[in-house]
């Protein structure tokens, strides 16, 4: 049997946010409450690493100047871990009741 | 009038030398003084361009004068003029540098430590990041006029980058345990 894939409040608020559409960090933490702009890189590259989301470096007009961004989408891993999230919350809050 | 024009001439050409031959020429003059003098038809501005261009006159046409007694004289004489209009010429000098003085982007020198710290995968993904986003607030705030909210942000960046970088160095450390854990 597959390890059951473990998402933390944080990662799940990302994949929730992530689910929609592509973001970037700072457009994540603005959608947020609960993440912060010193956190949400770290926890990104952590869930690129467990392979819940993908990155890409964002397009730039020829106009455009800085450092390069990176914009982040969920990956198929990444959707059925929100889902099994989703299921166990669903599950645990019957049980609870 | 012009009997007076005619002999303030000749003085000028007997002290000095004839025009073509002083070491001192408008050119020379508009090089020293050139960026340094206040612009438009005021009358404060004429007046202050004049003063400073007839010091200047002096200052540079002092050590050209034949007679030694008058150009002691004229240098006893003058010393504090000149000197007070070398103190406003490094005064306006010093204000027009700070005016057009090119600085580099906010957070510049903190990233380029970060950037020589850590691993290159690190600084793209997760410092470079935190800066870029840094910098589109700070830009935005500037851009609206609200300077202190900026300035605000500029220290909240180095909250921002302690914290990044105490959890990036926690997880580091964590993985580094994990893969020697599985190893052995």
């Amino acid at each position: 049997m597959n390890d059951m894939p473990r998402v933390s409040r944080v990662e799940f608020e990302i994949l929730s946010l992530l689910r929609s559409k592509e973001m970037y960090g700072l457009e994540l933490v603005k959608e947020s409450s609960i993440l912060k702009r010193g956190t949400v890189y770290v926890t990104l590259e952590r869930m690129t690493d467990k392979g819940y989301v993908k990155s890409r470096e964002a397009e730039r007009g020829p106009h455009e100047s800085g450092l390069p961004r990176r914009i982040y989408s969920i990956s198929a891993l990444g959707q059925r871990a929100l889902a099994a999230s989703q299921a166990a919350a669903a599950v645990w809050e019957a049980v609870a009741q | 009038m012009r009997v007076l024009r005619a002999v303030s001439k000749a003085i000028e050409d007997y002290v000095l030398g004839p025009p073509a031959q002083r070491k001192t020429r408008a050119a020379d003059r508009r090089v020293r003084l050139g960026h340094v003098l206040p612009l438009g038809n005021r009358p404060a501005a004429r007046i202050t361009r004049e003063i400073l261009m007839s010091i200047d006159d002096l200052k540079y046409g002092l050590p050209q004068i034949r007679s030694r007694p008058i150009r002691l004289a004229l240098g006893i004489l003058f010393a504090p003029a000149l000197l007070m209009n070398d103190a406003v010429i490094f005064a306006l000098r010093i204000a027009s540098m700070k005016k057009r003085a090119i600085v580099s982007a906010p957070a510049s020198k903190v990233l380029a430590l970060i950037k020589f710290l850590v691993p290159k995968k690190a600084f793209d993904r997760i410092f470079a990041q935190a800066v870029e986003d840094f910098r589109e607030e700070y830009y935005l705030e500037l851009a609206e006029g609200r300077v202190w909210r900026a300035r605000w942000l500029h220290v909240g960046l180095y909250l921002t980058l302690l914290s990044t970088t105490a959890l990036w160095l926690g997880t580091s450390a964590a993985k580094k345990a994990v893969n020697l854990w599985k190893i052995t």
